[in-house]
C-alpha cells in the first residue's frame, strides 16, 4: 500500500538550545595572545568555547569535558600545551594490523592539527604545542573538532576492530518510556524510508531523491540520541545515498542497502547505541537567519516546493518540507522560542495527509520566520535603549 | 609526425609562484614562452625531463605581444632547437601540432589544422587553429609538418571548444631577432612601439607612451609575496632550498630532498600543509610498521597511509604563519621535515619491508649514481 503521511513524533533526544556565543571574548583572547599574554588568552579561549560550563583553571591542574562518549583532557605543564582524547585500547583479541591501518589512511592526516598516537596499546588522539604558540584559533580548532572526530571513531573501531573502549564518558541509558518512543521512531522511520524509496524509484526524481535520502539521515539526527556504531554505519552510508554528485543508481543502491541493514537490526543492538551523551561544545551548527531565510524563506527553493504544491504533486511538496524543518533541529541548535516554532510545525503534520501536510507548513514556515524577525526586533530594540 | 620521440624536442616546462606552462628552445641556453606564464617573476623555473629543475632569468618581456625569453645558466644540449617561421604563409586547413604541458601532464602533442592564418582578435592578429589547447600549454610551439614553428600557443576562447589561438611566429621571429641584436640584461619592449625599455621610467624614450599606465613599470619591480608566500620561502631558503626552483603554482611547491619528494600547499585557509609521500608499505610485518608510524617519537610531525602511500605530515596553522617570532623555530621544523624524509624513506625501504612510493627519486638516483 502506498504510503500517504509521515509520522513526526516529538524527539527523544535532548535538544540542545543555542546559547550565545561571546565574540568579545574571543577578541580579548587573539589581543592577548598578541600582545605575548599566552596564560590570559589559553583562560579567555576557553571562556569563549566553554559558555555554560565551568571548566576549572588548566593552569592549576589538568581540566577536562565530556563530549558524547569522549572525554577530552587539556594539561599546561611549563611552557607545553596537551590536549587528548582517549580512543580505543588494542587487545589480543583486536584486528590490531587492520584498526592501526584505520587509524594512518582515515583518522590521520595532513591538513589536521591533531594526530593519533599509540602509547603501547592505548590509541589517543593527541595535539601538543607550546604555550606560547596556542593562538585561540587553534585552541577553538583543536577543542571543537578532535572530540568530535574522537567521538565518531571510537565506537566504530570497537565494532568493527574489536578493540576495547578507553576511557570513556559514559552515555545516560534511556528510560523505559523514551527507549519505547526510541524504537517506535526507528521503526517508523525505516519502514517510511523504504516506502519513499519505491515513489522514488517510481518517480524517476533526482530531486525527489535528493530530498529523501536528506530526510533519512536528519529526522533520526533530530529525533534519537543514536551514537556508536550504528550512526557510523548510517553516516557512512549516507556519505553516498546522501551525496548529489555521486550517481543516482549508486545512491539508490547504498540508501536501500542501508535500510534493509538497519531494519533488520535488533532491539538490542539498537539499544547499545541509544543513550544520553553530555556535551560540553554543541555537536550541532548555530543557526543563523541566513540559514532560515535559505530553508524557508522565499527563495528558488520554496518556489520549487509551492508548485509541487500548487501543480497537485503534494508528496514531493510535503516530503520536502517535513524534510526541512527535520534539517533545521537535526543540524542546528536555536534560540529555545525559534526551537518551539519549528517543533510545533512538525507536530502540526504528525500523521497528515501529504496535501494537508504540504499546505500546513507552507503556511506555517511564516510564523517560524515572524519569530525570528521579532527577536531580531527585540534585540534591536535592547540594543537602542543601551 | 607518427615516428617522432618527441622527449627529444626542445620543448619544457615552466613552473612560477603564479602557476606553470610550456617554453622551448630557441638556442641552447633561450627559451620562448609567454610573457602571462613568466610575469611578474624575474626568475623561474625549467624542469628537465628527469625532473630537475634549473633557474631560468627572464631576459625580454613583450607584454603586448605576450612572449618572453628566458635564459638559462648552462646549454641544454641533445635537444632538438626549432626553427621560427620568418614568413606567415600558412593557410586554413593546413595541419599543425601543439606541444606543451596542459594541465601539469609531461610532455604532450595535440594536433588539429589552420583554422585561421590570421584572426583578428581585438587589435592583434592571431593563428587560429581547432587543435587542443588547455591550461599549461602556453608558451608552447605550434609547429608545422616541417618542425617549423608557425606559432607560440598563447590562449583559447574560453566559452567555445577547439577555437586556440597562437602568436604568428612572424612575430616571435621578429621579437628573437631584436633580443640576439640587443645586449641589454633585462628589457621589456614598449607596448606601443617595441622598442626596448631598458630600466623603469615613466615615458617611454621612443614614442612617449606613459608606460606606467600601460603596465611596464610593474616589470622592473620584484612581486609582492603573500605572507603565506613569504613564510614558507623564507622557510625554504633557511634549508637551503632554492625556492624558486620549488615553485609550483599559487601558493604550492614541491621539489626533492635528495630522494624524498616534498610537498607544501594551502589545503585550506587555516593551515598550510608539508607533506612527503615516501614509500609504500611491504607485504610483511605491517603491524610493527605501522606500530612505528603511529608512535609519539615523530611529533611534531606524524604519518599517514592515503593510497597506500606512507607520507610524513607537518601542518602548520596560519596563525603560526602570521606570527613573525615564531617563524625562527616554524623554519627549523621545516628543515628538519626535508632532512628527514631523504632519510626516512631509505629506512622504510631497507630496514622496514617497504617499496618505493612512485615519485621518490631512489630508482632514478640509483641509476644515476652508477652510470
Amino acid at each position: 500500500m502506498a504510503i500517504t503521511s509521515l509520522s513526526c513524533p516529538p524527539p527523544v533526544r535532548r535538544l540542545f538550545h543555542a546559547t550565545e556565543t561571546d565574540y568579545e571574548l574571543l577578541e580579548q583572547a587573539v589581543a592577548a595572545h598578541e600582545a605575548g599574554d599566552a596564560r590570559a588568552a589559553l583562560g579567555l579561549s576557553l571562556r569563549h568555547l566553554f559558555t555554560d560550563l565551568e571548566l576549572g583553571d588548566p593552569f592549576e591542574g589538568p581540566v577536562s569535558f565530556a563530549q558524547g562518549s569522549s572525554r577530552v583532557s587539556l594539561r599546561v605543564h611549563d611552557d607545553d600545551v596537551e590536549v587528548k582524547v582517549p580512543l580505543v585500547q588494542l587487545t589480543d583479541e583486536s584486528l590490531t594490523t587492520a584498526a592501526l591501518r584505520f587509524l594512518l589512511s582515515r583518522v590521520a592526516g595532513s591538513g589536521q592539527l591533531y594526530q593519533p598516537q599509540l602509547e603501547g596499546n592505548a590509541v589517543y588522539l593527541v595535539y601538543r604545542d607550546r604555550l606560547q604558540r596556542m593562538h585561540p584559533y587553534k585552541v577553538k580548532e583543536v577543542l571543537r573538532q578532535m572530540p568530535f572526530d574522537a567521538d565518531r571513531y571510537d565506537d566504530w573501531m570497537v565494532a568493527e576492530f574489536k578493540c576495547a573502549p578507553l576511557d570513556r564518558e559514559p552515555l545516560e541509558p534511556l528510560s523505559d518510556e523514551e527507549r519505547s518512543a526510541a524504537h517506535a521512531i526507528w521503526n517508523t522511520h525505516w519502514q517510511e524510508v523504504e516506502e519513499l524509496f519505491k515513489e522514488a524509484q517510481r518517480r524517476r526524481s533526482i530531486w525527489f531523491l535528493n530530498e529523501l535520502t536528506a530526510f533519512a539521515i536528519y529526522r533520526l539526527r533530530h529525533c534519537l540520541p543514536i551514537t556508536g556504531y550504528v550512526w557510523c554505519r548510517i553516516d557512512d552510508a549516507g556519505d553516498t545515498f546522501n551525496d548529489t554528485q555521486i550517481d543516482p543508481s549508486q545512491r539508490e543502491a547504498s540508501l536501500i542497502k542501508c535500510v534493509r541493514e538497519m531494519r533488520s537490526l535488533s532491539d538490542e543492538d539498537l539499544d547499545e547505541s541509544l543513550g544520553h551523551g553530555r556535551y560540553a561544545l554543541s555537536p550541532y551548527a548555530e543557526g543563523t537567519l541566513d540559514v532560515l531565510e535559505k530553508h524557508i524563506g522565499d527563495g528558488q527553493y520554496l518556489d520549487t516546493v509551492t508548485r509541487l504544491h500548487n501543480g497537485g504533486r503534494y508528496i514531493e511538496a510535503a516530503l520536502a518540507l517535513v524534510g526541512t524543518y527535520q534539517y533545521l533541529l537535526g543540524r542546528f541548535t536555536w534560540p529555545p522560542e525559534l526551537e518551539r516554532r519549528l517543533l510545533e510545525g512538525l507536530a502540526l503534520v504528525d500523521g497528515k495527509p501529504w496535501r494537508e501536510t504540504s499546505s500546513t507548513l507552507l503556511h506555517h514556515r511564516h510564523a517560524v520566520l515572524d519569530q525570528n524577525d521579532e527577536e531580531e526586533a527585540e534585540e534591536d530594540g535592547e540594543g537602542e535603549d543601551q | 609526425m607518427s615516428d617522432i620521440d618527441i622527449e627529444s624536442w626542445g620543448v619544457f616546462q615552466i613552473f612560477t609562484g603564479g602557476g606553470t606552462g610550456s617554453s622551448f628552445l630557441i638556442d641552447d641556453r633561450h627559451l620562448l614562452t609567454n610573457c602571462h606564464v613568466v610575469a611578474p617573476y624575474p626568475k623561474v623555473a625549467v624542469e628537465m625531463r628527469d625532473k630537475r629543475r634549473a633557474v631560468g632569468d627572464v631576459r625580454r618581456i613583450n607584454p603586448q605581444r605576450d612572449l618572453a625569453i628566458v635564459e638559462l645558466a648552462e646549454p641544454l644540449e641533445d635537444f632538438e632547437i626549432f626553427t621560427l617561421s620568418e614568413e606567415g604563409q600558412l593557410r586554413a586547413k593546413q595541419p599543425v601540432s601543439i606541444l606543451g604541458f596542459p594541465v601539469g601532464l609531461p610532455l604532450s602533442l595535440t594536433e588539429g589544422v589552420v583554422s585561421h592564418p590570421r584572426q583578428l582578435l581585438g587589435d592583434q592578429h592571431y593563428l587560429q587553429t581547432d587543435a587542443a589547447i588547455n591550461p599549461g600549454n602556453s608558451g608552447g610551439p605550434i609547429l608545422d609538418d616541417g618542425h617549423q614553428v608557425v606559432g607560440v600557443t598563447t590562449c583559447k576562447h574560453r566559452g567555445a571548444e577547439l577555437v586556440g589561438f597562437g602568436i604568428p611566429s612572424p612575430d616571435a621571429h621578429r621579437f628573437v631577432e631584436a633580443f640576439r641584436a640587443q645586449e641589454a640584461v633585462f628589457g621589456v619592449e614598449c607596448p606601443a612601439c617595441e622598442v626596448l625599455v631598458e630600466e623603469a621610467k615613466r615615458y617611454c624614450d621612443s614614442c612617449g607612451s606613459n608606460l606606467e599606465e600601460l603596465g611596464v613599470l610593474s616589470h622592473f619591480e620584484a612581486p609582492d609575496l603573500h605572507p603565506v608566500v613569504a613564510f614558507v620561502e623564507g622557510a625554504l631558503a633557511r634549508a637551503d632550498i632554492d625556492p624558486v626552483l620549488a615553485r609550483h603554482g599559487q601558493q604550492n611547491w614541491s621539489f626533492h630532498s635528495g630522494s624524498a619528494p616534498i610537498k607544501i600547499w594551502c589545503c585550506c585557509s587555516e593551515h598550510v600543509c608539508l607533506s612527503s609521500p615516501l614509500a609504500r608499505p611491504g607485504k610483511r610485518a605491517l603491524g610493527d610498521l605501522f606500530r612505528y608510524l603511529l608512535s609519539p617519537e615523530h611529533e611534531p610531525y606524524a604519518f599517514d597511509l592515503h593510497r597506500n602511500i606512507i607520507s610524513l605530515n607537518l601542518t602548520i596553522h596560519m596563525a603560526d604563519v602570521f606570527a613573525p617570532e615564531g617563524h625562527d623555530e616554524l623554519g627549523d621544523q621545516i628543515a628538519e621535515l626535508i632532512r628527514r624524509a631523504d632519510a626516512l624513506d631509505n629506512k622504510l625501504i631497507d630496514e622496514m619491508g617497504c617499496e618505493p612510493a612512485p615519485e621518490t627519486q631512489l630508482t632514478f638516483l640509483k641509476e644515476g649514481a652508477t652510470a
